[in-house]
């Protein structure tokens, strides 16, 4: 036990040093070089979700329920761990929105709604208060605690005590007055403050060392190590089943672990530290794991302590005050002294973010819309305006902590500190629909957040808030035993037959469902305004668009009144200074004259929403710009004709691609076209021309023949002749093309057989040896000692080969005239090469020889050799190619002609070993 | 970190709503803590991976 002097002296140096801290930090913001601007700072600053709740609540609860008192914590965790995915995305939403608290982010969400953001304002307030009276409770128990250490404190402290002896009275005087002092100093643009930002990570090492402090006490000095303590813990039958988890308690599991996790993003002073006070994003990355980090060492030496008590002090004493009464029965004063100072830190540090963020909201989203809603308060005309905000929010301040205290001085006392807790956070659970809606669905309205709302709320109201009003005897219990009207559904505490959960589970399940139920149904049957729309759009696809501003201001401005709007809300030196950066970084035209342009106006009412909020904004800058606002439909209508236009164009662009496709297809099969059109018009007149040749001579020599009765018969005799050969000639043109016509038609038939390449070679021999001879050809052939099994038609074999040694006699040299034959089996066919020497085939003709009529010979000296059809090698290619073989020319300028045919079959044993390797004939 | 956010909740329910009264006294402290930590060190890793290749990117 200690004596109160000392402990109100300890608290005063305690909170004197907080003061000394705070100016300190505000003082370094203000010359430009602040620390506080640092992950570590900003993470311990998010730790100002551990208030006195979990400095003494958790040990209360850890011994009342064991280890449920994790859920509170392990939300939390699960949310930053997944910063990713929703903290980033609110952060960076209203970095670009100026988003000044969570009522500002909710109503800026469903079109800057005033209506909206009051409620959602309302919800915080009232939902705080049992929260803040909670800390209250928490610093005035534990003065008592230290001071009045005996069997007559477990009397519940109003009873005791007037107001003004109340120590809890006394706590809610200096918390506001620090509220007062370091939340509301002046009116800032971004909402930062630093000062304060400074002074709760303070706190927050504060109390983490004194609950550190206090765990290792009780391990190693009062037990043998955590061990010793579980084991000791474990053979007492009434701590044991702490060590597990209740057989049925899943649901409440749940249930707490879904209110923590809404708690850490939608608290109205989570909110304010994690966003608005964040000052860079990289910070947030930091805090994803260090804050879950701070909790695990918060909670680490909860349930030691809690066992401890449980097991060494008398039944009467609070476990929620374990922190302290432990080292107090261990006669460690000055450790229970520590352990108080921790609890104080914890209870001031959420009462201070709270007041704060709650005074912005209050001031922002209930005062300012109301006033300007007030016509003879002829507010928008008003010079200075700085000061009345300042005023309403320190009023909002002391309004919010006097709530709390009369909720404290009533009802809260009565109940345990995390059950106090666990109301406030259930309050603010309502939001969790709207918001997480609001993130990633487009559809969510404004009506239908207005209605999820107000009956979340209510049904809240109903399930919670009244069940504990009753408990304190404020009000008649029947209600709750009976139901509204005496009707058992309507029961607050198992509505409409409801009743297999505990209560708190029992309120979450009814308000968030019908919450739920109410914003997706109405937002589908209601149409969002074009504000609405804009917004949602800007909300939902924060990260894809690139550009935040949404110029929707007709210029109609002067720059000079916009420029003295901001200054009456924030001050001369403030207003100077963000237009001189906007001068600079955005607008280099702007000289403070002239006509706004659209860009400045959006600005200056991003700049209003961060001092009045964004609703309270637009009101004020549309009183100033004269000239009425783009009206947003039309804007709308723009965007969306835009869009079409795009996608219009997009799929033109496709179209075209697929016609530009179509056309170079068409393009290419014009030039096949006419490409196989010259090729005909070329055959026809090759054709004509062929056929006319004979055809002539025939004619000339019948001519001279009828017109001479008496020419010679010798003369007769040669005409005769030549008739009879032209007509020949003039058959076997017309047989090798019917011959190649059904070639190239598929239609000529095919009798394949096996065959000995070297037979057919032969025989081919023996049917031009005639022609050889009369030419005087020396031939030479020569074949290899295997051969190959063809399964080929002989005699269309025969032809191709006859085909190629006339064509070799008719080109070999005409003095000299030499060819020869080569046949050799190779690996998979037989390759036969059919060599002049005349003067070859130019390289440029090796391919086209195989064409129809074009016979070789392009060398200047040659002559027309007209015996041959010019279909020969056509039909020869035609040939070799339907036997799966080929045929090609080679020609080394100056050494003749080889054609080589190649075809493919099967190898066969040497069948003639006394046939000699090769001969000469 | 999304699968670090599926592993952590259901598990944690399913696991302790199930087998809480079969695990043991140390077990179960044990359990929570550590799987915590864990989840911390893997969030810390995973963080500045992302930072750096953040970075890069912006190089």
């Amino acid at each position: 036990m200690l004596s109160s002097e000392l402990v109100i002296l300890v608290s005063l140096i305690y909170v004197g040093l907080l003061y000394a801290i705070a100016w300190w930090g505000d003082k370094r913001a203000r010359d430009g070089h602040s620390w506080v601007r640092n992950p570590t700072v900003y993470t311990l600053s998010i730790a100002v979700y551990c208030t006195s709740w979990t400095f003494y609540g958790a040990v209360g609860t850890a011994a009342r329920n064991g280890l449920e008192y994790l859920t509170i914590y392990l939300g939390p965790t699960v949310i930053f761990l997944g910063w990713w995915f929703l903290l980033r995305k609110m952060l960076r939403i209203s970095k670009a929105h100026r988003i000044t608290s969570i009522a500002d982010f909710i109503s800026s969400r469903y079109g800057k709604s005033t209506q909206l953001s009051v409620l959602v304002t309302l919800i915080a307030v009232i939902g705080t208060t049992p929260y803040i009276a909670l800390q209250l409770k928490a610093i005035a128990t534990s003065y008592t605690v230290l001071t009045v250490w005996d069997h007559g404190m477990i009397e519940p402290v109003r009873e005791t005590v007037s107001i003004f002896s109340d120590s809890g009275f006394w706590a809610a005087v200096g918390l506001t007055l620090f509220g007062i002092l370091f939340g509301t100093r002046f009116i800032d643009a971004d909402e930062h403050h630093e000062g304060m930002v400074a002074a709760i990570a303070f706190e927050s090492l504060v109390k983490l060392f004194a609950l550190l402090a206090v765990g290792f006490f009780v391990c190693f000095i009062m037990y043998d190590g955590l061990g010793d303590l579980f084991a000791q813990s474990a053979a007492n039958a009434d701590t044991a089943k702490l060590l597990v988890l209740p057989e049925d308690g899943s649901s409440r599991w749940l249930t707490l672990m879904m209110l923590s996790m809404a708690a850490i993003l939608c608290l109205p002073r989570q909110f304010q530290v994690i966003i608005v006070e964040n000052v860079d994003e990289r910070h947030l990355a930091t805090a994803s794991w260090a804050f879950p980090l701070y909790l695990l060492a918060m909670n680490l030496f909860v349930l030691p302590i809690a066992l401890a008590g449980l097991g060494a002090l008398p039944v009467w004493s609070d476990p929620d005050f374990f922190v302290i009464s432990v080292p107090l029965f261990e006669n460690q004063s000055m450790l229970a002294l520590l352990a108080y100072v921790g609890g104080l830190s914890a209870s001031t540090s959420m009462v201070i973010v709270a007041t704060i963020a709650l005074s912005t909201m209050v001031c922002n989203d209930l005062i300012v819309p109301a006033l300007l809603r007030i016509r003879p308060l002829r507010l928008t005309e008003r010079d200075d305006l700085t000061g009345l905000l300042i005023f309403i929010r320190r009023a909002s301040i002391v309004v919010v902590v006097f709530m709390g205290f009369a909720y404290y001085r009533s009802a809260g006392a009565s109940d345990a500190l995390a059950e106090i807790g666990l109301i406030s956070f259930a309050a603010i659970a309502q939001f969790i629909p709207i918001m997480i809606g609001g993130l990633y669905w487009k559809g969510g309205t404004r009506t239908g957040a207005q209605v999820a709302l107000t009956i979340g709320f209510a049904v809240w109201g109903y399930t919670l808030l009244l069940p504990s009003l009753a408990d304190s005897g404020w009000m008649d219990p029947s209600l709750i035993l009976n139901g509204a009207f005496g009707h058992p559904w309507l029961r607050p505490e198992s509505l409409f037959g409801l009743t297999d959960f505990a209560p708190l589970t029992h309120a979450l399940i009814w308000s968030i469902s019908l919450n739920t139920a109410a914003y997706v149904v109405i937002s589908l049957f209601t149409e969002p305004s074009a504000l609405e729309r804009i917004q949602a759009t800007l909300f939902v696809d924060a990260f894809s668009r690139k550009g935040q501003d949404t110029v929707i201001w007709r210029s109609s401005a002067s720059a000079n009144d916009l420029y003295e709007l901001v200054e009456r809300f924030l001050g001369r030196d403030r207003a100077y200074q963000s237009f001189r950066q906007f001068d600079q970084s955005i607008d280099p035209t702007w000289r403070g004259k002239g006509e706004a342009n659209a860009d400045m106006i959006a600005f200056t009412e991003r700049l209003l929403a961060g001092s009045i909020g964004a609703a309270s904004a637009r009101v004020m800058v549309s009183s100033v710009a004269k000239g009425e606002m783009v009206s947003l439909d039309e804007v709308l209508e723009i965007l969306e004709e835009t869009s079409h236009v795009i996608e219009y164009s997009q799929r033109l662009e496709q179209k075209s691609h697929e016609l530009e496709q179509a056309a170079a297809e068409l393009r290419a099969a014009n030039e096949r076209l006419k490409e196989l059109d010259r090729l005909k018009d070329e055959f026809l007149t090759m054709v004509s021309h062929e056929f006319r040749t004979p055809l002539t001579s025939i004619r000339s020599f019948s001519e001279i023949l009828v017109d001479s009765p008496n020419l010679d018969p010798k003369q007769t005799d040669r005409f005769l002749e030549i008739i009879v050969r032209e007509s020949e000639r003039l058959t076997r043109l017309i047989d090798d093309h019917l011959d190649l016509a059904r070639l190239e038609a598929g239609h000529s038939d095919w009798r394949a057989v096996d065959v000995d390449p070297r037979t057919v070679l032969d025989e081919s021999i023996e049917a031009v040896k005639g022609v050889f001879d009369a030419k005087g050809v020396v031939l030479t052939k020569e074949y290899s000692r295997n051969s190959v099994l063809l399964h080929v038609d002989r005699d269309r074999l025969t032809q191709v080969f006859i085909n190629l040694l006339s064509n070799a006699a008719k080109f070999s040299d005409p003095d000299h005239p030499e060819v020869s034959v080569r046949g050799e089996a190779m690996d998979g066919g037989y390759l036969v090469s059919i060599t002049d020497n005349g003067k070859g085939v130019a390289a440029n003709e090796l391919e086209i020889i195989f064409d129809k009529f074009s016979r070789g010979g392009k060398y200047a000296d040659d002559k027309p050799k007209p015996s041959g059809s010019g279909l020969g090698l056509a039909i020869a290619k035609h040939v070799v190619e339907h036997c799966q073989g080929k045929i090609w020319a080679e020609s080394p300028a100056g050494h003749g002609a080889t054609f080589r045919v190649f075809i493919p079959g099967e190898m066969m044993e040497a069948v003639d070993p006394a046939k000699p390797d090769s001969f000469a004939k | 970190m999304l699968v670090a956010l599926i592993i952590w909740l259901p598990p944690i329910v399913g696991m302790f709503s199930l087998d809480g009264t079969i695990l043991g006294l140390p077990i179960l402290f044990v359990y929570f803590f550590a799987g915590w930590g864990i989840l911390i060190a893997l969030c810390a890793i995973l963080t500045s991976a992302l930072r750096h290749a953040a970075q890069t990117e912006r190089k």
